[in-house]
């Protein structure tokens, strides 16, 4: 159902690429060398970006930094190792060490995303000065000369072990070896779990902390692997040029990473490098035809066209056109009737023990409101139990401080006698707490079954059989393969909630399931409900009363930040001072 | 220390931090009040520049120049809003890379129009004589200049019914609209006023620093490092942002060197970063 | 003076308001009542143009603004307090009143509301709720309205200050003729303001009633507004 391998179409092309390098004409080899770097660059754009929804617009800073690594590990190294191997790795080890240690201060710091673009950019740009004024002798490396703007010089080219000279040919086939090896490798590590809940993090990064996973670590992961991409290209580039100056760190070379990679389409690695040779067989054929002023405003141009008016980019979806015009026919029917899931099929199991929620006096203040002023709660293994209360009464606070969303001022969060107050939600959520959102949180633009796999896989083995069951029971699996945004509102309630129950949650909070369903859909809710008590506890909170009567649940009503009843909803409706609460005459004390 | 070697020094420190308010404050209003990071600060600036040296060069007095910058990079501006960043609002990297684009477009533009020469304004003042050192009297004048720009846009934003109803729209757009206020037109003029200020900027520092195409670039990465370290509020961050940066950039530079310098700008920016998400801002927001 | 005809609208792809149909005549107070959730603010929301209508229509005085951007609207005399209030924190209270001044009217809101005048310098985001509530109103009143739309004004606040509030708008309805939409949940209140109540329910206008019948009738109550 879901693709863990690639085929053989990367390594083919790669093998054929590097057998065409072989062939052309030296100087046309030596240009095309510099594409396939650029290229590497792109990609490692494509990647933060466009798979892992980082905005990241360091990546010029990674390939600068590689590109003067490289030349302080070359011009040192090579003289005594004879061969420059080893040197690209450093430099690429390098680069990743500075994106580790920018990484460490975004992420967990908790910058926001445009902070982080604003970062990396003037990083980018700081270290542009600073490389700039570095012309002063004193500032070496061994016997490297950083050489300020006039940049550092005498850097070795490719030697491959043995310590022979290539050709401009060998050297292509080389670069484009490499750069096919780590294209290769991106996509087989997108397809990987790690890829794949990369691209739940980029799609909806609090879905993906509910579910369990660490958001922030993987981040950094993917900005570290970007990180040393783009190193590697720019020790490719030193190596190419025998020469790197502090131009690399500008905003102008910078935005020609962006620039690739939107023509190329955003998300696609074989457009990586597409993206890069068109625009830069194009800058060259303006570098030959015109003077050298028309070539940055073209591609200003092309980048404000391309983000106004094509964000997909250009060539991808060129592709995609050619692509779907030859699959037409064989595309699944959009038209298929909404689908009526199947409860007791998609959940049904055996009856398992499920956890003790208890919240203690749990207090919460915004500035100087007092939201909740002491909540108490028991709720018993497999119990269901039902929260409701009129407008600002603290119902979404109290939830928010279940799921990790606030964290309490005063008072207690038990799980099993286990306390959560202070802990991330996807901590709680590998405890066994299920939470599901009031709008449907789900991955839009990932397929249905992707979707529930995301959330199958951080919990245990088997993630392929439980995801299948749990779309079969949803009817769902003649989606599986659509994206989800596709889906009819209903159905993406329904999938999120398999997708927060194919986890086995011993504890499921429910935030207004019900919002935007129709009646039908609210009675397949209520049976959904009696289908889970058996392995979880439940806590539903809820304003739809004909749904909390269906239910018939026991029922606690929360009123001005504290519990002002409990009993069973006929009890509720029977006393007089909730009817009072609900018409806003019973004014505590205000 | 004698009494004219702390002047000296006083004045340097407070030049340095001059100079970053004045390449920064029009990014940080349109940051700050808008969310727009404006890649094309840097060529706001130095479009500024080129109108005053062509003023210049076309006989006008130099003083009579900066505000005609500012204004014809004002308007400019305004269409920028209109005819770009309208669009884009709420899509963060979309109005990077449009600004970006806008960026080169303008590079190649000036460099077609006016070559890649590197040309110099006249230093339209003497120097002062404090006791046995001497120092630019251009210099003062920047630091004054920084300081009338800082309270004339307080005053703009402050005191004045656009103001209030430019910060209202900026804040809460939807809220600000059900009361009758033009939204996108608001959003124009704001930014118009951001690209003034980058006008304004750009023709003050070309005296001190060549006219060419690669002015902005000269200026744009301490810029953004001065809005991020100072975070949301512009005014406030803007100037306790420049005050340290300036500070900690001019004191290292004098003591070791400008290279470090430049090191210990990166290293207080990401380690203010790092305890002050929100940067200098949070720290105010959080001590009221 | 306000006509709605058949009007859909929503969030995304959430229907909330399922071809809603009300008219509310000139110089009336009406209310509109329901349980939460059941499309009461999306209703006020789409009247002043803050969500855009699906399908149907909107009359103003028999004019269309069914496709009018909410400045538009609220420069025709519509005039909105949403829930919540909405102060902008940052801006003082002169200042809050201030953007919305489009008839030179703050003396008269000093006059009306004179804790506003008392705390002009302070910040909006500084006031109590009540007097946020306070503020929310009089800024509306600047823009000089002939329709004024309240969303549950009643919240989270004293009794004392909604006593207030209540008197306010219905001495501007009857000096002044200004036809009142009250989005509420509490009963007395809205009882205390308009004569006439819409019962909402599912996105849809179930009943219309005399606030002192409904005052008056438990089993109502009950069926429409508790739990």
């Amino acid at each position: 159902m879901i693709r863990m391998r690639p085929g053989l179409t990367g390594p083919l092309t790669v093998g054929a690429g590097a057998l065409l390098a072989l062939t052309l004409a030296p100087y046309t080899a030596h240009s095309v060398t510099l594409w396939v770097v650029y290229g590497l660059l792109a990609l490692s754009f494509t990647f933060v970006w466009g798979h892992g929804g980082i905005f990241s617009l360091g990546q010029a800073a990674f390939f600068g930094i590689g590109g003067y690594a490289y030349g302080v590990a070359g011009i040192n190294l090579v003289p005594s190792t004879g061969e420059s191997l080893s040197s690209l790795l450093i430099a690429a080890l390098v680069a990743a060490a500075v994106a580790a240690l920018l990484g460490y201060f975004v992420f967990y710091g908790d910058v926001g995303d445009v902070y982080l673009a604003v970062i990396t950019i003037a990083t980018t740009l700081v270290l542009l000065t600073f490389f700039a004024s570095t012309s002063d002798s004193t500032y070496r490396i061994g016997n490297a000369l950083l050489g300020g703007y006039n940049g550092m010089v005498g850097i070795p080219g490719l030697v491959l072990p043995g310590g022979q000279r290539l050709t401009a040919n060998g050297v292509l086939a080389v670069v484009v070896l490499i750069a096919g090896g780590v294209a290769i490798g991106i996509a087989v590590l997108l397809r990987r779990p790690f890829g794949r809940v990369l691209a739940g993090i980029r799609e909806n990064e609090v879905r993906t902390q509910l579910l369990g996973y660490e958001v922030r670590a993987r981040k950094l992961g993917a900005f570290v692997i970007g990180g040393f991409v783009a190193g590697l290209a720019g020790a490719l580039y030193a190596a190419w040029g025998n020469f790197i100056n502090p131009q690399v760190f500008s905003l102008q070379q910078a935005s020609l990473v962006a620039i690739w990679t939107l023509v190329g389409g955003r998300r696609s690695i074989p457009g990586a490098f597409a993206g890069a040779f068109a625009v830069q067989a194009l800058s060259d054929y303006l570098g030959g035809v015109t003077e050298g002023a028309v070539i940055p405003a073209v591609l200003g141009a092309i980048l404000l066209v391309v983000v106004l008016f094509l964000p997909e980019g250009v060539l991808h979806p060129l592709r995609e056109r050619v692509l779907s015009a030859v699959r037409k026919g064989t595309d699944l029917d959009l038209g298929v009737a909404e689908s009526d899931p199947d409860p007791e099929a998609a959940f049904g199991r055996d009856a398992t023990p499920a956890s003790r929620v208890r919240t203690v006096d749990v207090q919460k203040r915004f500035g100087g409101l007092r939201v909740l002023r002491g909540v108490t709660l028991d709720v018993a293994p497999n119990e269901v139990r039902t929260v409701i209360g009129p407008n600002g009464a603290g119902k979404s606070t109290f939830f928010g401080l279940l799921t990790g969303r606030h964290r309490p001022d005063a008072g207690e969060i038990l799980l099993d006698g286990v306390r959560l107050n202070r802990l991330r939600p996807e901590k709680r959520a590998r405890l066994g707490l299920g939470i599901k959102t009031q709008v449907p949180s789900i991955y839009p633009e990932l397929s249905v079954a992707e979707n529930v796999w995301i959330a199958a896989y951080g919990a245990g083995p088997d993630a392929e059989k439980r995801v299948a069951e749990v779309l079969a029971g949803l009817r769902l699996t003649g989606k599986a393969q659509l994206p989800a945004g596709a889906l009819a509102h209903g159905e993406q309630q329904w999938l999120e909630i398999g997708m927060v129950l194919v986890r086995r949650p011993r504890v499921v909070l429910l935030d207004e399931p019900t919002a935007g369903m129709t009646r039908a859909e609210t009675s397949r809710y209520v049976e959904l409900i009696a289908v889970l008590a058996r392995s979880a506890t439940v806590l539903v909170v809820e304003h739809d009363m004909e749904f909390v009567r269906d239910l018939g649940a026991p029922v606690t009503m929360l009123h001005e930040g504290t519990v002002f009843a409990e009993g069973s909803i006929a009890e509720l409706r029977a006393d007089d001072r909730v009817l009072d609460v609900y018409l806003g005459r019973a004014k505590a004390d205000a | 220390m004698h009494f004219d070697h702390v002047v000296i020094i006083g004045t340097s420190l407070l030049y340095s931090v001059s100079l970053l308010v004045v390449a920064a404050l029009g990014l940080a209003l349109a940051f700050g009040m808008m969310r727009v990071v404006n890649m094309a600060h840097g060529e706001l600036l130095m479009l500024g520049a080129y109108v005053s040296i062509t003023l210049v060069h076309a006989g006008l007095g130099f003083w009579l120049t900066v505000p005609v910058a500012a204004l014809a990079v004002g308007l400019l501006g305004m269409a920028v809003e209109r005819l770009i960043l309208r669009r884009l609002y709420g899509r963060i990297w979309a109005t990077m890379l449009a600004t970006w684009g806008l960026s080169l477009l303008l590079v190649g533009a000036v460099q077609f129009f006016f070559g890649t020469t590197t040309e110099g304004i006249a230093n339209p003042l003497g120097t002062v004589k404090v006791g046995d050192y001497t120092v630019s009297a251009y210099n003062l004048v920047m630091i004054g200049a920084a300081v009338v720009m800082i309270v004339a846009t307080y005053l703009l934003f402050h005191r004045t019914p656009f103001g209030a109803t430019a910060r209202a729209a900026a804040a809460l757009p939807e809220m600000a609209s059900a009361l009758g206020v033009n939204v996108a037109r608001t959003n124009m003029i704001s930014f118009g006023v951001a690209a003034a200020l980058a006008g304004l900027g750009g023709a003050l520092l070309a005296p001190v620093s060549g006219v060419g195409p690669s002015f902005g670039q000269g200026y744009i990465g301490r810029a953004f490092m001065t809005v991020v370290v100072g975070g949301a509020s512009p005014l406030l961050g803007t100037t306790s942002a420049a005050a340290l940066l300036g500070g900690v950039n001019a004191g290292v530079s004098n003591l070791a060197g400008p290279v470090l310098g430049t090191v210990a700008l990166l290293l207080v920016s990401m380690l203010v970063l790092r305890f002050l998400p929100t940067g200098l801002t949070g720290l105010w927001r959080r001590s009221r | 003076m306000l006509e709605v005809e058949g009007l859909h609208a929503g969030y995304g792809r959430t229907a909330v308001l399922h071809g809603m149909t009300l008219s509310v005549p000139a110089g009336s107070r009406t209310a509109v009542l329901g349980r939460n959730g059941v499309g009461k603010s999306t209703l006020l929301k789409t009247l002043i143009g803050l969500v855009p209508a699906t399908g149907g229509r909107i009359l103003v005085d028999g004019a269309d603004v069914t496709g009018h951007p909410a400045h538009r609207r609220a420069r025709s005399g519509i005039a909105y307090v949403p829930q919540g209030r909405d102060i902008f924190p940052d801006l003082s209270v002169l200042d809050n009143l201030r953007v919305a001044d489009r008839t030179g009217r703050l003396e008269q809101v000093f006059d009306e509301f004179p804790v506003l005048r008392e705390k002009r310098h302070a910040a909006g985001g500084s006031l109590s709720g009540g007097q946020q509530q306070i503020l929310a109103l009089g800024r509306a009143l600047m823009t000089g309205p002939r329709l004024l739309l309240l969303d549950e004004p009643s919240e989270g606040i004293q009794p004392s200050i909604v006593d207030q509030i209540a008197g306010a708008v219905r001495r501007m309805n009857d000096e002044h003729g200004l036809t009142v939409l009250l989005v509420e949940q509490n009963l007395e209140f809205a009882a205390g303001v308009c004569d006439r109540a819409l019962i909402v329910d599912k996105g849809e206008v179930v009943r219309s009633v005399r606030t002192a019948d409904l005052l008056a009738d438990r089993d109502m109550q009950h069926e429409y507004l508790g739990v």
